[in-house]
């Protein structure tokens, strides 16, 4: 059994993209990375990973539109997705979790943090 | 036989039509050249980051000395690697901040971005001051508060963005005076420069508060004091309020009692829910919704027979979220004259209200 | 004989010395709006935008999006102004009547509910049939009246807008994400500003996604290379270079903001008016700013408003007849302002500019070329004269329309490709040797049939949205 997680996720920020990238491999998940919300909610029905990771603030497609989009479709709407944002708007926030997110990270972030977090939300499931 | 060739106004037009064309000319091919080492640099920075970044993540995973690692780059690639660093000083906090800060504070680059604040060029102390207060270099402290006193505005603006994320409480209050030598330093620039404090600088502020005369900083320390949610600034806050002629006094004071929940401003809110001017009016209506009580209710009422817009507004969503089960008598209201305004807006904040659930 | 030749000559002096004018006017006003610019960009450069935003007095902003007809672009449209950056703001989309399925359309996409709505104001329009709203995304708001044209669709928009400033796009206007946090700027910095303008760039040739611009690049037709460089110097650098003098007379229809309180206290916008973009604002100028001189008109230069210019002679003829038109409408309605020093420079500089080199210019400058050619066929116009002349007609653009391409360059750098600046500067150079006396022909033709009664709509053109 390949035990080997894949997350995917969407940032727009290529060096924050390209660090997240090199954290989580070194922490033994697979990355698939979006540079923004087109084309996510379809990468995640093709590849179905055990979580998904989300930028809110993306050009063209934003956080909460892909959000709303994956808990509406049945097949993926069990995979916990966690926001990443760099608002401390609240109301970006709560409307995050109400449309089904897991949890949020706000930036600026520690990345051992992070990672963490992520683990415990899969070794929840 | 003349050597003076003999010009008419129209040949002299001409002609200075033509050297203007020549002139405009010289300008593009400048603008190329310019366009073209940028776009050198550009390549040069690319190729930078793509060497540097494995070095970099390994890094912040690791325990590495930073000085070795600057030691490997050469004194001309300073600027590219700090312009990499960039982003993550804005992402991280944490265990890879201190490791990034490090980067810049026990190593080279820290002396040489000290010299590039000493600098005369304006260009070269921003970026300096940039990376100094992101890099949190407490060593610039001293060059930065000199820097504040520059005739030049966009050094101003660095220097003063750099010591308000050094939090140096020292430098607030020139940064608040200096600004008015300038004419273009909004109060808006103002705000962002020192919410990037951390909140030890509203001790002080208070202090001040207390004897200030001028308005603006009056204005702006009280919109920090919401931003940080200093509670104790309170009764100077409420003092000033009482006495003062300027509306934005009054409406950030306002905004304060709201934002850290004042009730002892409840009193001056009676008589201030009937200021000639609209925007106080609606401001209390606003901060009604968070501090008032069943006592306000037919203040607010009358609140919405007023003359403006907005007052009218905000008097019915306050009434909504303030009196239990007024939501009946606001619809009755509501319906009761189709075609008077106050009437028309209850009807609208109802359908908003209906339609989100 | 001698009295014909001073006559000629005097009026060929004339001619000349108003091409000189023409072109050095611009020239002056290219360099001051860049000095605008600079200031500009240095001021913006320290700011996080959506974090001042809480801490300063943003007001919410109602974006009024009028519809005709849109029925193949509407929904996007809207998905994409929905994500716009602003934590507080409403969408009213008023579809003007349309006799496609643009409403249907709405209804399909975005949970729409019918709501009972009186309006708040009483401005001009047409009658409304219906309003709606949507339970999935509750800042949206749908009106759906009889036709009326755009300027008609608008009021009724404002009459149900619930926000103190009023922004009007259209609706294939390709915003940036941030458009509104910036539009709203001038507004919180100074109090007196009524209206703000945002700075239209030309989409042709770029990559757009979505309605987002994803990749800045030019048009292959030469038509729309020729009309970017226009831009630059007639509307960018040119007429907002009046912004010292508080005397912006038009801004775009494409991308505005108003105070409410404004447009309410002059009774909203014109109907059936040709240039109801301009109209309006000489209209603020003439009844807000008599007794209140220190309101502001103003702009912003930031390029948020992209929009697709016509790449066909056809369409691009009928646009700029238009224009035209719309021109003269707005300054003989406000015909009060001309040389009134009750309204300051706008008075006494601006409108006057406006009425002698935008209104009557193409009548000059065609008079002008068959007066001099004329004159020269018949032998008295000397060469240095007719040189002179040539060189102030035609060179001396070539002058303004490639420093106007170099003041982008030095400011905004919107164009990222090397291959894109110098095919710029030769669309620059080019322009000038037709395209320019082009347009001035069409112009001219527009004050004719403006002034033999063929001011009005055509029958087809009425019931929609021209640009």
């Amino acid at each position: 059994m390949n035990d080997r997680k894949t997350i995917l996720f969407a940032e727009d920020t290529i060096h924050i993209a390209k660090l997240l990238k090199f954290k989580l491999e070194k922490e033994g998940f697979n990355l698939i990375h979006y540079p923004s919300g087109v084309g996510v909610t379809e990468g995640v029905l093709k590849n179905k990973p055990d979580l998904v990771l989300l930028d809110i603030m993306m050009p063209v497609k934003d956080g909460l539109t892909v959000l709303k989009e994956l808990k509406s479709a049945p097949e993926i709407a069990h995979i916990p997705v966690v926001l990443l944002t760099a608002n401390s708007h609240e109301e970006y926030v709560v409307k995050g979790l109400q449309l089904g997110a897991i949890d949020y990270i706000l930036k600026p972030f520690a990345s051992a943090e992070l990672v963490l977090r992520i683990k415990n939300i899969l070794k929840m499931r | 036989m003349f050597l003076i060739i003999d010009i008419d106004i129209f040949t002299f037009l001409a002609l200075t039509i033509f050297a203007l064309l020549i002139l405009t000319y010289i300008l593009v091919i400048q603008v190329v050249l310019l366009r073209l080492y940028h776009g050198f640099q550009t390549k040069q920075q690319q190729n930078f980051f793509a060497e540097w970044e494995g070095k970099f993540f390994n890094y912040l995973e690791g325990n590495e000395n930073p000085a070795a690692l600057i030691k490997k780059i050469g004194r001309r690639k300073y600027l590219y690697l700090l312009r990499y660093l960039r982003e993550f000083f804005l992402m991280l906090k944490g265990e890879d901040f201190q490791k990034l800060s490090s980067l810049i504070n026990d190593t080279k680059l820290q002396p040489f971005l000290l010299s590039q604040l000493k600098s005369g060029a304006p260009k070269k102390i921003n970026e300096a001051a940039y990376f100094l207060g992101l890099a949190k270099s407490t060593a610039s402290i001293k060059l930065l508060r000199k820097k504040l006193k520059s005739p030049n505005a966009s050094v101003f603006l660095s220097s003063a963005l750099a010591l308000a994320r050094l939090n140096d409480s020292e430098a607030v209050f020139d940064i608040l005076r200096s600004a008015r030598r300038f004419k273009f330093v909004s109060k808006d620039s103002l705000l962002a420069i020192l919410s990037e404090y951390s909140d030890d600088v509203c001790a002080p502020l208070l202090q001040n508060l207390k004897r200030e005369k001028n308005v603006l900083i009056q204005s702006i320390t009280i919109t920090l004091f919401r931003h940080f949610k200093f509670y104790q600034a309170g009764e100077t806050v409420l003092k000033i309020m009482v006495y003062s002629q300027t509306k934005e006094v009054i409406i950030e004071s306002i905004k304060y009692f709201a934002g850290i929940e004042f009730y002892e401003a409840l009193t001056a809110l009676r008589t201030l829910i009937n200021n000639p001017k609209a925007e106080i009016r609606t401001e209390v209506l606003k901060a009604l919704a968070v501090l008032g009580d069943a006592s306000f209710e037919q203040r607010i009422w009358d609140r919405m027979y007023d003359s403006e817009y907005e007052v009218q507004y905000n008097a019915v969503i306050t009434l909504l979220k303030l009196i239990p089960g007024s939501e009946e008598k606001i619809s009755k209201f509501a319906y009761s004259d189709l075609k008077d305004r106050a009437a028309a807006i209850a009807r609208m904040v109802l359908s908003e209200r209906s339609i989100r659930n | 004989m001698e009295i014909i030749k001073y006559i000629v000559f005097g009026f060929n002096s004339l001619i000349l010395l108003y091409f000189l004018a023409v072109c050095s006017i611009y020239i002056t006003l290219n360099i001051i709006a860049f000095f605008k610019m600079i200031h500009y960009n240095r001021t913006v450069k320290y700011l996080d935008l959506k974090r001042v935003f809480k801490l300063s007095n943003y007001k919410p902003i109602s974006v009024i999006v009028p519809a005709y007809n849109e029925a193949n672009g509407i929904v996007e449209s809207i998905k994409s102004l929905l994500q716009l950056e602003y934590p507080d703001f409403q969408l009213v989309v008023v579809n003007d009547g349309s006799t496609d399925n643009t409403l249907q359309k709405i209804f399909e996409n975005f949970s729409i509910r019918q709501v009972s709505f009186t309006p708040f104001y009483k401005l001009k329009s047409q009658p409304i049939r219906s309003v709606f709203m949507s339970s999935e995304y509750p800042n949206l708001i749908v009106i759906d009246k009889e036709n009326g044209g755009k300027a008609d669709a608008i009021n009724a928009g404002i009459n149900l807008a619930k926000s103190p400033l009023i922004t009007v796009i259209d609706a294939d206007s390709v915003l940036e994400r941030d458009c509104l946090l910036k539009i709203v700027r001038p507004f919180m910095e100074d109090e007196n500003v009524i209206a703000v303008g945002g700075t239209i760039r030309i989409a042709n040739g770029c990559q757009i996604l979505h309605g987002n611009i994803m990749e800045v690049a030019l048009a292959k037709s030469w038509l729309a290379r020729f009309q970017v460089v226009e831009y630059l110097r007639a509307f960018l650098f040119g007429r907002n270079g009046f912004d010292v003098l508080n005397g912006i007379l038009i801004i775009s229809g494409a991308f505005s903001c108003f105070s409410r309180d404004a447009l309410i206290q002059i009774d909203g916008y014109r109907e059936g008016c040709i240039g109801e973009d301009m109209e309006i604002i000489v209209r603020m100028h003439r009844k807000l700013r008599k007794d209140n001189p220190k309101l502001r008109i103003t702009f912003i230069p930031d390029p948020v408003c992209w929009t697709e210019a016509p790449e066909t002679f056809k369409v691009l003829r009928s646009q700029r007849m238009r224009w035209q038109k719309g021109t003269v409408d707005s300054i003989l309605l406000h015909k009060k302002l001309f040389m009134n020093p009750a309204y300051g420079w706008i008075g006494l500089l601006v409108f006057p500019y406006f009425a002698l080199f935008e209104m009557l210019g193409p009548v000059i400058e065609i008079f002008g070329y068959f007066f001099f050619f004329t004159s020269f066929m018949l032998g008295f116009v000397t060469i240095s004269f007719a040189v002179a002349f040539l060189t102030t007609a035609v060179l001396y653009g070539v002058v303004l329309s490639v420093l106007s391409v170099i003041l982008e360059e030095l400011s905004f750098q919107r164009y990222p490709k090397l291959s894109q600046l110098l095919t710029l500067i030769v669309a620059a150079f080019l322009e000038n040797f037709g395209y320019r006396q082009l347009n001035t022909w069409w112009r001219f033709r527009a004050m004719i049939e403006y002034f033999s009664g063929k001011r009005h709509w055509g029958q087809m053109e009425k019931k929609g949205f021209a640009k």
